[in-house]
């Protein structure tokens, strides 16, 4: 049986110069960092893995469905409950307040009762480190950064089995985060991580755990652990590996 | 930068082929969400019913009570506007002024006024609310949260300005014949009850449900238009840009249904 939560096969990315089909497959417990330069096609993967836009060629499995076979009412329910994703900007609604956002997925597919959704939304604010008055704000009030963290957590709330962040300023506030149930849940495989690079990354998570993707040109060149990646002959790669082991060192 | 003549034939190929491409993926993006929209009636639970009537009156809280002031001015100003050159022309006939208001006024000018300015008002406030959902990635956010924006977002602001078009149709009337009668008053000594009798008397329940009818087909076509051109709107200088748009085709689409409705009234 394919336990996999991710599985991709022969795909070619709309933007990707040229046909060079790839695979890849995210098992339960892992955690994958995408690694590549501004345009390698990062956030088109993630919007590939979550059937957000539409592939030139090749297969995505995604938590045991097929993306192409799939009708729209299951893949919106599947994104419900399975999937935590957040992309390049925060995804919050601008003239709703943060507990309204934080509310919608509970109160719109009724997975939790009216009066425990107050009681659960504080509980996570504050069990991540976070001042429940935000709640009252309304986001576009909100800092940058303050949006930045309350995306993470929206990402986070449902506790999915496969959790995707495709925000470089957000993968900075996760090991605040990591420190409070995600590590466990990934070692315990209730979940896997998929994260955009950051080279800060690479010193505050177990980077013993890490596996990492490497995009180039709209499509993934390569894939493995650390040392497998850094002999990667790619430019790109080097360049970025040079900046995280001065980061490391 | 080229030659002249290519710079033209750079132009003109960009319009042709603006105009080419566009009205299929559009007109197929535009059916595909109100269609969805229509459908989003009968896929119902608890929890989605909560967030339409939220919604819907929110909007027609918006729509009919915050704009309840400016519709009965514009309303009375219209009132005063059709009476004020009848004692000008020598017209003293009760009749004659309410069928004339019935005409020009209930049929055609009103049902138009408050279009433009649920336009003007509701209109670009949706417009411009989805681009900004749009602009922070809200619109795919709720994708990925397992929610249909087109449920969540088209179809309570559908029910709520279609209603609130009513609503606002009601109290600009009221306000015309208000402003009529008060100038009838001071001019003819006509009070605002003869005035109000007269006009009811003209009018017919048939006149009435296809006036509602009228209104309830503007409400539809304004939001799912500005509602479409807010989702497709991915930054601020899309949004900038679509903004005049949707105006412009929500205007137009309004002009066309009141010369079918016209048409069929009088044609």
């Amino acid at each position: 049986m394919d336990s996999s939560l991710l599985r991709m096969r022969q795909i070619v990315l709309p933007l990707a110069e040229g046909d060079f089909p790839f695979d890849w497959t995210v098992m339960p417990g892992e955690l994958w960092v995408v690694l590549g330069a501004d345009g390698s096609g990062k956030s088109t993967l993630v919007k590939a893995m979550t059937g957000l836009i539409r592939l030139n060629a090749g297969r995505v499995h995604l938590l045991g469905h097929d993306l192409h076979q799939i009708n729209s009412s299951r893949l919106l329910q599947l994104r419900n409950h399975r999937l935590g994703v957040m992309l390049e900007k925060d995804g919050l609604v601008p003239s709703w307040t943060v507990f309204e956002c934080f509310e919608l997925p509970w109160r719109y597919h009724e997975r939790l009762e009216t009066d425990k959704i107050e009681h659960r939304i504080r509980e996570i604010m504050v069990n991540h480190g976070e001042d429940p008055a935000l709640l009252s704000r309304v986001v576009a009030t909100l800092t940058e950064e303050q949006r930045q963290r309350m995306g993470l957590l929206r990402a986070l709330q449902m506790e999915p089995d496969l959790l995707i962040i495709d925000n470089q300023r957000a993968v900075s506030f996760l090991p605040r985060y990591f420190q409070v149930s995600l590590a466990k849940r990934l070692s315990e495989k209730k979940c896997s991580l998929v994260l955009r690079a950051t080279p800060g990354i690479l010193s505050s998570l177990p980077r013993e755990q890490m596996l990492f993707a490497v995009m180039m040109k709209g499509t993934m060149v390569a894939s493995g652990n650390f040392d497998a990646i850094n002999s990667h002959p790619g430019t790109d790669v080097v360049n970025f590996f040079e900046e995280c082991n001065l980061w490391l060192s | 930068m080229g030659s002249p003549g290519a710079v033209c034939c750079k132009f003109f190929l960009a319009v042709f082929g603006h105009f080419k491409k566009n009205p299929f993926v559009g007109s197929a993006q535009f059916l595909y969400m109100s269609g969805n929209a229509i459908f989003a009636m009968f896929a119902f639970s608890s929890g989605k019913r909560h967030y339409l009537i939220t919604h819907t009156i929110q909007q027609i809280f918006f729509t009919s009570l915050q704009g309840f002031r400016l519709v009965l001015s514009i309303g009375m100003a219209l009132g005063l506007l059709v009476v004020l050159p009848f004692p000008s022309l020598g017209f003293t006939d009760l009749q004659m002024l309410s069928t004339l208001m019935q005409k020009i006024l209930f049929h055609q000018l009103v049902p138009f006024i408050t279009a433009i300015v649920v336009i003007g008002r509701s209109g670009t406030a949706i417009t411009a609310e989805i681009a900004s959902m749009q602009s922070q990635q809200a619109v795919e956010g709720l994708l990925l949260m397992g929610i249909d924006p087109h449920h969540l977002l088209v179809l309570p602001r559908v029910i709520g300005v279609t209603f609130s078009m009513l609503l606002l149709s009601i109290w600009m009337v009221a306000g015309a014949i208000f402003g009529s009668g008060c100038l009838a008053f001071l001019v003819e000594d006509v009070s605002i009850l003869q005035v109000w009798s007269a006009s009811a008397k003209v009018v017919s329940l048939e006149e009435i449900a296809l006036t509602a009818l009228m209104m309830a087909w503007f409400g539809t076509s304004i939001v799912t238009i500005h509602c479409y051109y807010g989702f497709l709107s991915k930054n601020v200088v899309e949004t900038s840009r679509n903004l005049p748009k949707a105006f412009v085709s929500s205007f137009l689409s309004c002009l066309m249904v009141i010369i079918i409705f016209s048409l069929v009234r009088y044609g």
